[in-house]
């Protein structure tokens, strides 16, 4: 029971189409998840599996045409997120939910000082005056890292890195209870991207907390996450603490995807790279998505849809071939 | 040796122009702009046909003037007792060449200017071409058109080279907005690096990928160069009379707005229908191109 | 015996900017052996992609040699330039917008065969356009998609098949993979290793991913706001770092595997733009560990180990 009262977000079900012209694209399939206070989770797949669209979702922020929330629910804190007001919404987004975007260049308004629109978010939500929002403003760029006169310099006075501290400064502002960061350093160089994770982690310890962070970049989830989800056209094909992943991963797109990165202790080791392509969004199969892709599918895969398979914990993943009791993929579990 | 001649016989299908016109298809708004143009057009190239130019286009008939639409004249008559249905019909002639001519006009010189000017960024050539055409498009295009028809002289040819000349700053601004942005793409620099030469680049990658920005110019540009021609005809600097222009026809009828309205209404009618309809492609045609609608 | 293919001596690669005189490349120089891979690593603005591009003279450089077999590419006029460039080839890093929208997949392929005049007839230039597309993995059906009807993988797959189809001897990848998912990172990476075994072909291979670069370079240059700071055997270079920017680099790489713990060097401050350089190591100020003499003196690249060139004046004590 103890533990129920420590969940912060409960997606569940949650089921998103965008119906163009003469197709839809089933971009979240019934997707489940919950997310506890303080706790990080980390959001891993490829280009177009859904980890966007349901941090929009969440955020009740799916563009509508031609997104279509066609079920779930989204509980924030005890609240449906879907059943807000637009009102009401504004009053959750930056004040108790946060999002910080992959692209600093583009998430700052060029006319405003940095300082303004970090005041900005506060006059909102915390019903400060200008002075005194102006002041907190450059307490926030402190805490980031940026000396606090930079306030009042404007966006293009800044560089990536530091235009992406000013974002997370405004995300962090009105000390939001979830912070959802979308890619925040995909765009960044690989000394500037620790420094801004490094910054992350920090402020998630000194705050509290809890954090979705999406990314294609298994390194970053092992540095930065306590659980993770994988998600594959749509759904969550495998989830589970961040041991439970790297170390005992079992679904095959999750051992595919550790597969097919460069392997830092052996450097001729060749790469095994999935076969194959992504499925088409608007034309899924029936049964399993990952089946036309996976090395140990068999004919019923692609007419069976897979049910969630437990294995003790929070750990499951969605592979029919666990039904067969011998079944086991070829990655290695990891002995810590 | 089953296998056929070339392989790429066997995997034929829809080309990119094939793939615009499918799109273009679905806009139902563009597509009565089109059968609207080619009836025009038809119109236009049929006129000595359809109608008789010395006896019904320009013959007066005093005894029937001014007379409201009625089973003979379906539009009525005007102030010099001609049919104005077939003055309407023949007009389409004068609106529909100047438009067009004036147009061609101003996309090749246009053109040319602007891939120039977007090609060879940074340096003088770029800098002459682009500040005479801010010169040129700071003049109001009515003004510019007007003092060249008064220097010239009017006659058709005139009109067509005012309104064009008015109208290449505009193609000039175009096409160097497409050959910058095209110019920067990996492309270019992949053509460059398999040894071709500068002038096949542009060409032949360049310019080919420009032509969606310069195609829906031009069907916007020609119903505005349509209105030109009407307001130049109108002021009376345009076709001369007793030639059927639209904008000509609407001066007349001026005069007799109120008891003989029909006389403006029907030309107007017709240069607001033109021009809509050319609008209307236009605007098909951007959604129809638009990379961004694409998959 | 040392069968040199590219040496490239002191280019030098200026830019003139309203705040200065831009140092892109200062004074790089390096050679590769046949068939080998040469990894040009380094963050944005280090000059590592205009190195590349200086070496076929995509941009004209300022200064240096680049002796390509035996003939240095630098003193050829324009055209003479053009035939060369049949001999190194590039892969661009943007799937998307390194192909001609107006181009099928046959008329991309066949383009470079049909300006370099090496196959006449249009039934033996689809002939090889086919061959070519089997060589890289693209099916025979798509022949006449167009690139924007393509995922970014098959996208590679033309631009490779591409360079491919002059037969160059020297091919030089732009972060080939960066703009491309996981999985099929994977399956373009292990094509450019097979092309690699199957016809001999040399390398250079820029990019920002270290990992990546380890897996698939011989040897290793490390670039910095456009000089060469440390030069290495790939193994080397992993195990042994010298110059400080190197370890941070490698260790700011976020490994995906939880054995693996290590020290993170931090390091302070932003890259900055080479403009109006002082005379100091252009890594100076963000340096962890400096000496007197590296705010006085620009280090120069010395071999303090068989094949492992550094510039760090501490390094070399």
């Amino acid at each position: 029971m103890d533990k129920e009262k420590n969940i912060l977000l409960d997606i569940d079900h949650l089921t998103v189409n965008y119906e163009l012209e003469d197709e839809t694209v089933e971009a979240v399939r019934d997707v489940s998840f919950k997310v506890e206070k303080g706790k990080t989770l980390g959001l891993v797949g490829e280009t177009g599996a859904g980890k966007t669209t349901t941090a929009l979702a969440i955020l009740n922020l799916i563009p509508d045409p031609p997104g279509v929330i066609k079920g779930g629910k989204i509980m924030l804190d005890g609240e449906n997120v879907l059943e807000k007001s637009m009102k009401e919404m504004t009053h959750i987004r930056g004040k108790e939910v946060s999002m910080i975007f992959q692209d600093p260049m583009t998430s700052l308004n060029p006319v405003f000082t940095v300082g303004d629109q970090i005041a900005e978010a506060l006059m909102i939500h915390e019903n400060l005056d200008k002075g005194a929002a102006f002041k907190k403003a450059q307490e926030m760029l402190e805490i980031v890292g940026i000396p606090g006169e930079r306030a009042h310099e404007y966006p293009h006075q800044f560089s990536g890195g530091m235009k992406q501290r000013v974002v997370i400064a405004i995300a962090l502002a009105c000390n939001p209870q979830l912070l959802i960061a979308d890619e925040p350093t995909t765009a960044l160089d690989v000394t500037i991207q620790a420094q801004v994770l490094d910054l992350m982690k920090e402020l998630k310890k000194k705050y509290g907390m809890a954090m979705i962070l999406i990314t294609h970049d298994l390194g970053i989830i092992a540095e930065t996450c306590d659980d993770v989800a994988v998600m594959y056209a749509g759904q969550i094909i495998e989830r589970g603490s961040l041991e439970e992943i790297f170390n005992t991963a079992r679904h095959p797109y999750t051992e595919g995807l550790f597969n097919s990165l460069p392997n830092i202790a052996d450097r001729k080791e060749r790469l095994k790279p999935i076969p194959g392509l992504m499925p088409d969004p608007t034309k899924l199969p029936k049964g399993c998505a990952f089946a036309p892709r996976c090395p140990y599918a068999k004919d019923s895969c692609i007419d069976k849809m897979p049910e969630e398979i437990h294995f003790g914990g929070t750990h499951y993943c969605r592979c029919s071939r666990y039904e067969d009791p011998g079944f086991r993929i070829e990655r290695e579990d990891i002995q810590l | 040796m089953a296998r056929q001649k070339l392989v790429s016989r066997q995997y034929m299908k829809r080309s990119r122009s094939g793939e615009v016109w499918h799109r273009l298809k679905k806009n139902k708004g563009a597509m009565a702009g089109l059968v609207i143009i080619a009836l025009l057009a038809l119109v236009a190239i049929f006129a000595d046909v359809l109608v008789d130019y010395d006896t019904q286009v320009i013959g007066m008939t005093l005894k029937d003037r001014l007379q409201a639409p009625s089973k003979q004249h379906i539009m009525g008559t005007d102030d010099l007792g001609r049919d104005i249905f077939a003055r309407l019909l023949y007009g389409s002639r004068f609106s529909l060449s100047v438009g067009v001519v004036a147009v061609a006009i101003a996309v090749v010189v246009g053109v040319i200017l602007g891939a120039f000017a977007g090609y060879y960024t940074g340096g003088i050539v770029e800098d002459i071409i682009m500040r005479f055409t801010d010169i040129f498009a700071a003049v109001p295009n009515m003004l510019m058109a007007i003092v060249i028809v008064a220097a010239l002289g009017a006659n058709t040819l005139n009109l067509m080279i005012s309104v064009g000349v008015t109208s290449i700053p505009q193609f000039v601004r175009t096409t160097r907005a497409a050959v910058l942005t095209v110019t920067g793409q990996e492309y270019i620099e992949s053509a460059r690096a398999i040894g071709e030469s500068e002038t096949k680049i542009i060409f032949k990658h360049i310019l080919p990928n420009c032509l969606s920005p310069i195609i829906v110019r031009v069907t916007l540009r020609v119903s505005s160069a349509i209105i030109s021609a009407s307001s130049l005809s109108f002021l009376g600097l345009g076709v001369p009379a007793p030639a059927p222009e639209w904008g000509s026809m609407l001066s007349t009828g001026r005069a007799y707005l109120r008891g003989y309205s029909y006389m403006t209404l029907f030309p107007g009618l017709a240069i607001m229908i033109t021009v809509l309809a050319f609008n209307m492609v236009g605007d098909g045609l951007r959604d129809a191109l638009d990379p961004k609608l694409k998959k | 015996m040392s069968d040199k293919l590219l040496e490239v001596k002191n280019l030098k690669k200026y830019f003139k900017t309203a705040k200065g005189q831009l140092h892109a490349v200062d004074d790089v120089s390096f050679t590769i052996e046949r068939g080998k891979t040469l990894g040009i690593v380094g963050e944005s603005g280090c000059g590592k992609s205009t190195t590349g591009r200086c070496i076929m003279r995509l941009i004209e450089p300022t200064s240096g040699k680049i002796i390509f077999d035996g003939v240095d590419l630098a003193t050829l006029s324009n055209r003479q330039m053009r035939k060369a460039r049949k001999d190194i080839q590039i892969i661009f890093q943007d799937p998307f917008s390194s192909l001609d929208p107006r181009q099928t997949v046959l008329q991309a392929i066949a383009e470079p065969i049909i300006q370099n005049k090496l196959i006449k007839g249009k039934e033996a230039i689809e002939n090889r356009v086919l061959e070519l597309m089997k060589t890289v993995g693209l099916a025979e059906r798509l022949i006449n998609s167009y690139p924007h009807e393509l995922d970014g993988g098959r996208r590679q797959r033309i631009g490779i098949a591409r360079a491919l189809s002059v037969e160059p001897k020297l091919i030089i990848c732009d972060e080939p993979v960066s703009a491309l998912d996981v999985s099929i990172q994977a399956q373009i990476l292990n094509l450019l290793e097979d092309l690699q075994d199957k016809l001999g072909l040399t390398y250079i291979f820029i990019t920002h991913d270290l990992s990546v670069v380890n897996h698939f370079s011989d040897d290793i240059a490390v670039m910095y706001l456009g000089k060469m700071v440390e030069k290495a055997p790939a193994e080397e270079l992993f195990a042994n770092p010298m110059h400080p920017y190197t370890k941070a680099l490698l260790s700011a790489i976020p490994v995906p595997d939880l054995r693996y713990k290590q020290e993170r060097i931090l390091l302070k401050g932003e890259i900055t733009s080479p403009v109006n350089l002082p005379d100091q190591c252009r890594f100076f100020k963000r340096c962890y560990s400096t000496c007197d003499k590296c705010n006085g003196k620009e280090p120069q690249m010395i071999e303090i180990r068989p094949g492992h060139f550094v510039a760090c004046h501490l390094c070399v004590q």
